[in-house]
This record gives structure tokens, sequence and C-alpha cells, in this order.
């Protein structure tokens, strides 16, 4: 019984966790899509990312399947990519005005 | 049992912890003055806040063998982070419109910069 207990609140505070990270998240995408020009859009893209991989490793926890972490690995690498790729573009781009 | 316990207790601090830095980073990136503080909360309480999580989950995955495969994520991402913010404030240097709203008293970039 008590271990029922227990178990019931580990999974409740995983849900409340998971529910501030996506409020996060979204204080994130508001940035992305305020963003006066490409540089600050650059550095939100780079926060989704990092928070995409957080998500990953919460809803791991809350399924119990350790498959999911594979997930989470290529979605660090891809962001990093992605986010070196940003920059190369607006180092290389012709400057405007 | 009273062992699993303390490590399913260890596992909500430390992911506790990890999700307060990446709020404390989202609401830097929304709130601070310019692109280049907004790299600094971006690129170091995201960091910390991922490795919290990271390191939470491998605790709890610890019987499966998950906790070096963590381990070695964590140390990717100590590894890549303080790339991709340089190269980010290297770009954002050189694109031309957010230098004009720039604030320095001294400009360390100027000198080495071959452009110019």
């Amino acid at each position: 019984m008590n271990e029922e207990i227990l178990n019931e609140f580990f999974l409740r505070w995983i849900h409340l966790l998971i529910a501030i990270l996506s409020i996060s998240l979204v204080i994130c995408f508001v940035r992305l899509y305020r963003g006066p020009d490409v540089p600050n859009r650059t550095v939100a893209f780079d926060t989704i990312a990092v928070h995409t991989v957080g998500i990953f490793a919460l809803f791991a926890i809350l399924s119990r399947t350790f498959t999911l972490l594979e997930g989470a690995i290529v979605t660090a690498v891809l962001g990093f990519l992605g986010t070196v790729m940003f920059a190369r573009y607006l180092e290389r781009s012709p400057e405007e005005e | 049992m009273a062992g699993d316990t303390l490590r399913l207790g260890v596992v909500l601090v430390v992911a506790t912890i990890g999700t307060v830095f990446m709020l404390i980073s989202a609401v830097g990136v929304l709130r601070l003055p310019d692109a280049y503080t907004r790299m600094h909360a971006a690129g170091k309480a995201a960091t910390l806040g991922v490795s919290g999580l990271l390191l939470s989950t491998g605790l709890f995955f610890i019987h499966e063998g998950q906790l070096l495969r963590m381990i070695a994520l964590i140390a990717l991402f100590f590894v890549t982070s303080p790339i991709a913010t340089t190269s980010m404030a290297r770009a954002a240097y050189r694109h031309r419109r957010s230098r004009r709203r720039l604030q320095l008293r001294h400009d360390e970039m100027r000198e080495s910069s071959t452009e110019e």
C-alpha cells in the first residue's frame, strides 16, 4: 500500500515537471516568434533543441521505456548540427542594406 | 526496497533542479536585452539543466545499464554547447544589422576581424 502511494507520487511529480518544461518551451517559442532578427532566432532554436532533449528524458522516465533515449541522443546531435548550420549561413550570407 | 525508494527520491530531486534551471534559461532567453546576453542564458543554464535531467534519467534506468550512456550524452553536451555558442556569437557579430545595436565599451573582435 505504501509502495503504491509512493509510486503514484513519483508519477504525479514527473507529470508536473513535464508541464513546467512545456511552459518553458512555449517561452522559447515566443522568442522564436518575436525575435527582431536572425541571430536571436538562432539562439531560440538552440534553446528549443536542448528543451526537446529534456522532454525526451522525462518522457522516457514516465513511460519506463529506455529505448526512447536513443531518440534523445539523435535529437541532441541534430540540434547541434542545426545550430552550427544556421551560424554558418549567417556568417556567409551577404550583408543587407 | 528502501534503497529503491532512496533512488527514486534522488531522481526526483535531480530532475527538479534540472527543470528549474531549464525554466531559468528560457526566461533569460525571453527577457534579456541583447542577442549576446541571450546566448549567455542559452549556453550555460540550459547545459546545466539538461545535465540534471539526463543524470536523473540515468539514475532511474541504472539497472538497465543506461547510466554510462547518459553520462556520455552529458559529456557530448559539455563539448558541443560552447562550440555552438561561440559560432553563434561570431555569426551575430559579423551580421551587420545586429552589430549596430551593440553597446560595448571595448570591442575585442574588431582587431581580430579580417574583413575590415
